[in-house]
């Protein structure tokens, strides 16, 4: 951050602290511009970039009482964005491991009995039973990209979340799912 | 969710605020929360009859010393690193468990001076309790001061408020107890802090990994 834009940041915080929502706007409009060249510069082309942007303008938004005015705003700023950035690489992660494992997974023990019938047909209505069970969010992820062939952007945009809380959220519920439909196919 | 839409809405939801005071100001203000649940700590126990006597042993006044600075310290460095970027020289987040530390040697020593062998600490799990008793208070003001900003890192500022109340708790337990052996204060006064910091700092960093 140059002291141009460190000055300009803290004329702009100050502002919005007294409510200014235009100078707040352009606060986070500068402050994007500013995670997304610093985030890029770190991690390249990497997909959750915006992840970063994003959770780092949240958090200014809820940290904004922290900032003084008599406080430089560039270490302020940088330890938001640093910290966010730890956390969504540490979440990916999380979420690749995952992936790696449900795929693993899934090539041990590829189909859960309760799924097909003697014939090899998916038992869709024990499906769809076992999806009514899911709360709303969840049922319309999991419906989302196993049913209807959506996409984790599109999902992620309807719901208001990040790509990845939607592929959290679809694991989740997968997991939910093979325990619920295993459970049937053992009391059959 | 575009940038823009996101900014959007948060605009919208953004009213006037005040902002917080410096983190000193505020552990200035935690201060008197602490040093009440002292007082009302040695109160309820009564104070330890060889107070006059304590009060003049340089052992005593150098670990009531050690003890004040850790907990001052500790509730300090809670609640700076409570504020993005204000804790911005990462070897003072050791200070405080380092002044603990020092005051755990000076004990230790004391201990492997006395002549004849190690003495025994007894068994005295009343000081546990009422330096637990006596930080409980603090510890929850110290939490909830530290939440109301906006705490990064919650396993460290989770650890240095626990780390503040139980020296405050432990220093009205100093005040109540009257037992002068090292061994006891060892065992029964430092290391319960020591491990009941270092636990909540576990428990924490368990907690924010799980979320």
């Amino acid at each position: 951050m140059t002291n141009e834009d460190e000055a300009r940041a803290a004329r702009l915080m100050t502002l919005a602290q007294h409510g200014d929502q235009a100078a707040y706007a352009e606060l986070l409009a500068m402050l994007t511009t500013l995670a997304t060249r610093f985030v890029r510069r770190r991690l390249g082309s990497a997909h959750w970039v915006d992840d970063v942007v994003q959770e780092t303008l949240m958090s200014v938004h809820r940290a904004r009482h922290t900032w003084r005015p008599d406080r430089p705003f560039g270490p302020w700023f940088s330890a938001i964005l640093t910290h966010r950035e730890i956390d969504v690489y540490r979440r990916e992660r999380r979420v690749r491991l995952r992936e790696h494992v449900e795929e693993a997974l899934e090539a041990v023990a590829p189909a859960a009995p309760v799924e097909t019938h003697d014939d090899g047909v998916v038992d869709m209505a024990a499906v769809r039973a076992a999806l009514a069970s899911l709360p709303p969010r969840q049922r319309d992820i999991v419906a989302g990209l196993k049913l209807r062939e959506e996409s984790v952007k599109h999902l992620a945009n309807r719901h208001q979340m990040s790509e990845s809380a939607v592929k959290v959220m679809a694991h989740r519920g997968y997991r939910r799912l093979r325990a619920i439909l295993g459970g049937q196919a053992e009391r059959k | 969710m575009k940038h823009e839409s996101l900014i959007v809405s948060l605009v919208s939801d953004a009213a006037a605020i005040t902002p917080l005071p410096s983190p000193s100001a505020r552990a200035a203000r935690w201060l008197i929360v602490a040093i009440a649940g002292v007082a009302a700590g040695v109160m309820v126990k009564g104070l330890r009859q060889n107070w006059t006597m304590a009060l003049s042993d340089p052992g005593f006044q150098l670990s009531t010393v050690l003890v004040l600075a850790t907990g001052i310290s500790a509730a300090l460095t809670a609640l700076a690193l409570a504020v993005p970027g204000a804790l911005r020289q990462t070897w003072l987040r050791w200070l405080p468990p380092g002044l603990f530390a020092v005051w755990g040697a000076v004990l230790a020593v004391d201990v492997l001076r006395v002549p004849g062998g190690v003495p025994a600490a007894g068994w005295a799990t009343a000081c546990m309790w009422k330096t637990w008793g006596i930080a409980v208070g603090p510890a929850a003001v110290l939490l909830m001061m530290a939440r109301a900003a906006a705490p990064l890192d919650w396993r460290w500022t989770g650890g240095m408020a626990a780390l503040a109340a139980l020296a405050f708790g432990v220093l009205g337990t100093e005040m109540i107890c009257p037992m002068t052996g090292h061994a006891h204060i060892l065992t029964w006064h430092f290391a319960p802090v020591a491990l009941t910091a270092l636990a909540t700092f576990a428990a924490v960093a368990v907690a924010t990994r799980r979320a």
